[in-house]
């Protein structure tokens, strides 16, 4: 694992955490988690590309038919389909506090907090689906979720 | 006043972040203005692979095929 990964479930968890009580604006604390949710999810993204192009080559290995890659593939969709998900949640996160900022009202930024929730609930779900194809992505400490 | 319960998660958190990742705390101060934190915000977003899992095997399949 590298040094980055390593460093992903802390900047995950503070990003939570700077959006639910930081400093400064509240329109700038929460992009600031956003950009740090970002980064951990762009972190976990290197991880499984890393993991399914190893399982691809140790499953297949050269001289195979492309058709040996099919099994592969399908037993990496559900790891695709998860981190999509969180890919989404913290663009609407983003979106809603662009949204907070250009209308001048943190009353908005509710929205962002929910879409942070979405976002730590799909990050979890990535972890645990992304386990099952054999990546141990970090987890969010227990006791960060707001 | 904030609640305690988020002033608990928030030192929490800054007490891991000062233990792994010292210099991530001065890094984070650079934006100094909501109109940065939301452009640095943008520019994270922009490296979020799609489909990390399919590109891995999608190098692969390039290297098998002699792409």
């Amino acid at each position: 694992m590298t040094t980055r990964s390593i460093l992903a479930p802390v900047l995950l968890a503070f990003s939570l955490a700077l959006y639910a009580g930081g400093c400064g604006s509240a329109v700038r604390t929460s992009a600031q988690g956003v950009e740090i949710a970002a980064l951990s999810l762009a972190t976990a993204g290197d991880a499984i590309s890393i993991a399914s192009e190893a399982d691809a080559r140790s499953t297949c290995p050269a001289g195979s038919a492309l058709e040996c890659l099919e099994p592969v593939s399908a037993r990496w969709a559900p790891v695709d389909e998860a981190f999509a998900l969180a890919s989404s949640a913290v663009g609407a996160w983003y979106g809603a506090t662009l949204l907070a900022s250009r209308a001048g009202s943190d009353d908005l930024l509710g929205a962002a907090l929910e879409f942070a929730s979405r976002f730590a609930g799909a990050y979890a779900a990535l972890v645990v689906v992304a386990s099952r194809a054999g990546v141990a992505l970090p987890q969010i400490p227990a006791g960060v979720l707001p | 006043m904030m609640d305690p319960n988020i002033a608990r998660i928030v030192s929490s958190a800054l007490a891991i972040v000062a233990a792994a990742a010292p210099g991530f705390l001065a890094a984070l101060s650079g934006a100094d203005s909501d109109e940065k934190a939301l452009d640095r915000a943008a520019d994270a977003l922009q490296a979020v692979p799609t489909n990390p899992a399919a590109r891995g095997i999608e190098r692969w399949r390039d290297a098998l095929s002699g792409r």
